[in-house]
């Protein structure tokens, strides 16, 4: 007869390491149309992709622009539905969601948008504009929407409060609406936030503040933060790992100091190489950047979709191959055949 | 030939809007030298675009004031009347790759009638063949295959756009071009290689760039000297490489530290409050209501302070130091 305290044991241990959001073999693609309707191929935007992602966890995606990261943010978010492959939330399938279950989850998930002036509307009062999903959420009670608006303004450092309610986005400087909009995805006391470029548009010394809310609202709420970003120099005070997305899939995965010590994959490598630090050194010497363009996505490359602007290429190989994903120490996976013989599949 | 390229008293430019006067260029000065690279860096909003604008004289209709010197190569400039200006000046001396500069290009002109205006108009004694020659010369210099010419913006990538925009500025062979953000809306890769072009320019023609930026980073691979500029005015300048080590106004080490950087660790902070606005600045130092070192003097407008490696700042902190005076 089983042991069932053991039993219990295993089923608690397994429900803890249940990824909060897991994606398996996913792929979104657009399709081409020629004259309106003659399909001419499809634009794979997400073209497999895997991953898992536990409670309380900052991942950075970093990679260009057109690189499919806004479409994978899109995709976790149920904007766009995947083609193939699947998303897991909480263990549960999203393809099999019903009505319910897909408003449940994005109330339990929070979107910062890139650009903070355009994502308020412009007609809207603060108030209003967090009242609304509230609202929309059956909050009914006007007391109770009344103290979660004060505590989310108060969370996000919006004061005095009574001053900021009654205005407008426009009345709001670039930073004040970044915070309005983090409010805002905040209100719903949601368990992942999904952050598309939150700071590209804000100026430096508001960048390190944003930065740095966001990191002390998912420490006080254990959230999961997804930050989507090109700009390498900010992922290493706010994420714990770090995906590099390259032509549609991801290709290195890795802890961030981990990758910052040694980034592996050769995209990785160019994109560290192509960062500049602050250092008059930089004013004598030329930046490697590796030729051509990120390939396209309707045809992308056979093989290795790096390997024609690749300096590492072994030939015969990455040009026929696609590279399989290489574990090389603990926490750091790459998809390079240059690995083969160090990683374990 | 003077060393110093351009010299710049007292650059004053307010605009008139209706809740009062904007000082968005507030007694500005400076000096730059011949094949040498100003980067100018400030948040938004601080005059920095407004400066480069004050340079080429390209200015809207509300302009309330303008003046002071802006002497290019022993002459005064502001001096000229607006024709002469255009003539001699604007694009013949001085060029500009204006901010999304690769937004800026009529979509409905091919890249080679777009480049080629520019010599259309300022070097008359050019035949077609020597104007057509040129232009490839310069699509050369920024790299891009001289085929590209024959096609119109939109089948360019971004960074493409940009470097036909370089190419443009370039295309005149002018003194000073300035470059207004030319990178922050590239891809890192993108930017890294825009920015060996300009690299390669500089060495290989001496061209004298003034760099407009908020970028500390990229700013570094260009620029030989700094200037930081806030709320209106310019708080300090110096050689970049004690700029990144050794910033002196309080505002610009604030600044540096709160610059992430890839290779080393070191906390972040950041400034608190906002800049203040241009309209009815504050009277004494612009930017002591953020500036945890402030003190009682700090009420009155501090003048600017020559310190050591030529560094000049204009902040009260100093005040053993000597003054300097402009023209």
């Amino acid at each position: 007869m089983p042991d069932l305290a053991v039993d219990m044991r295993e089923t608690l241990q397994n429900a803890e390491r249940v990824p909060v959001l897991k994606a398996v073999d996913l792929h979104t693609w657009f399709e081409i149309r020629k004259f309106g309707f003659f399909k001419a191929g499809d634009v794979r935007a997400l073209d497999g992709v895997d991953f898992e992602l536990y409670q309380g966890e900052t991942v950075s995606i970093v990679g260009e622009s057109g690189c499919g990261k806004s479409t994978l943010a899109r995709t976790i978010l149920g904007l766009h539905r995947p083609t193939k492959g699947k998303l897991f939330f909480n263990g549960k399938d999203m393809a099999e969601f019903t009505k319910e279950d897909m408003k449940a989850y994005r109330a339990s998930v929070g979107y910062i948008q890139q650009d903070p002036y355009g994502a308020l509307p412009p007609f809207m009062t603060v108030k209003k504009i967090l009242e609304e999903p509230l609202l929309i959420n059956g909050v009914t009670d006007k007391n109770e929407r009344q103290k979660r608006i004060q505590s989310v303004l108060e969370e996000v450092k919006l004061s005095p409060i009574e001053d900021f309610l009654p205005k407008f986005p426009h009345m709001l400087s670039g930073g004040q609406q970044q915070r309005l909009v983090i409010a805002r995805a905040m209100i719903l006391q949601p368990k992942m936030l999904v952050a598309d470029e939150p700071v590209s548009m804000l100026d430096a010394s508001v960048r390190v503040e944003i930065l740095q809310l966001l990191r002390s609202l998912q420490e006080k709420h254990n959230l999961v933060i997804i930050y989507i970003t090109h700009d390498l120099s900010t992922v290493r005070y706010f994420s714990e790992r770090i995906f590099t997305m390259y032509g549609a899939r991801i290709v290195e995965k890795a802890a961030t100091a981990s990758l910052l010590a040694n980034p592996l994959h050769p995209y990785t490598q160019a994109l560290f190489k192509a960062t500049s630090d602050p250092d008059a050194a930089n004013l004598k010497t030329f930046k490697e950047v590796p030729t051509g363009e990120p390939p396209s996505l309707m045809n992308p490359p056979k093989g290795c979709r790096f390997h024609p602007r690749c300096a590492k290429i072994i030939k015969g190989k990455c040009d026929r191959f696609e590279p399989p994903e290489f574990h090389i120490g603990d926490d750091q996976s790459v998809f390079c055949w240059l690995y083969e013989d160090q990683g374990k599949q | 030939m003077n060393k110093m390229l351009l010299e710049v008293n007292n650059l004053k430019l307010y605009f008139r809007t209706k809740k009062g006067p904007v000082q968005a260029v507030d007694d500005v000065s400076f000096k730059l030298e011949r094949g040498k690279t100003l980067a100018v860096v400030g948040e938004s909003g601080c005059g920095k675009t407004s400066l480069s604008k004050a340079i080429l004289r390209l200015l809207p209709r509300n302009i309330m004031e303008y003046s002071g010197e802006i002497i290019l190569d022993g002459e005064d400039i502001m001096k000229y009347p607006e024709d002469r200006f255009r003539r001699e000046i604007r694009w013949k001396k001085i060029a500009m790759v204006p901010q999304a500069a690769m937004n800026s290009l009529n979509p409905v002109l091919r890249i080679l009638d777009q480049i080629i205006e520019p010599l259309l108009i300022h070097n008359r004694d050019m035949n077609r063949d020597q104007r057509l020659a040129r232009v490839k010369e310069m699509f050369r210099i920024v790299g891009l295959p001289e085929d590209f010419l024959y096609r119109y913006p939109f089948e360019l990538s971004g960074g493409m756009r940009q470097r036909a925009t370089i190419a443009m500025a370039l295309v005149t062979n002018p003194e000073l071009v300035i470059l207004d953000e030319p990178s922050s809306a590239l891809d890192l890769l993108t930017q890294a290689n825009l920015m060996n072009v300009l690299k390669r320019i500089k060495h290989e023609f001496g061209t004298t760039f003034i760099l407009i930026t908020h970028d500390i980073g990229t700013a570094s691979e260009l620029a030989d000297e700094i200037a930081v500029m806030y709320a209106g005015e310019m708080v300090e300048k110096c050689h970049a490489e004690y700029f990144y080590t050794d910033a002196r106004h309080p505002y610009s080490r604030k600044l540096m530290s709160s610059v992430p950087t890839l290779r080393e660790d070191k906390e972040l902070v950041f400034i608190p409050g906002q800049p203040p606005s241009l309209i009815n600045p504050p009277t004494g130092c612009r930017f002591a209501e953020r500036c945890d070192k402030r003190f009682a003097k700090c009420s009155e407008h501090p003048p600017t302070f020559d310190l050591e490696h030529d560094q000049q700042v204009q902040c009260w902190l100093y005040t053993d130091r000597e003054e300097v005076k402009h023209a």
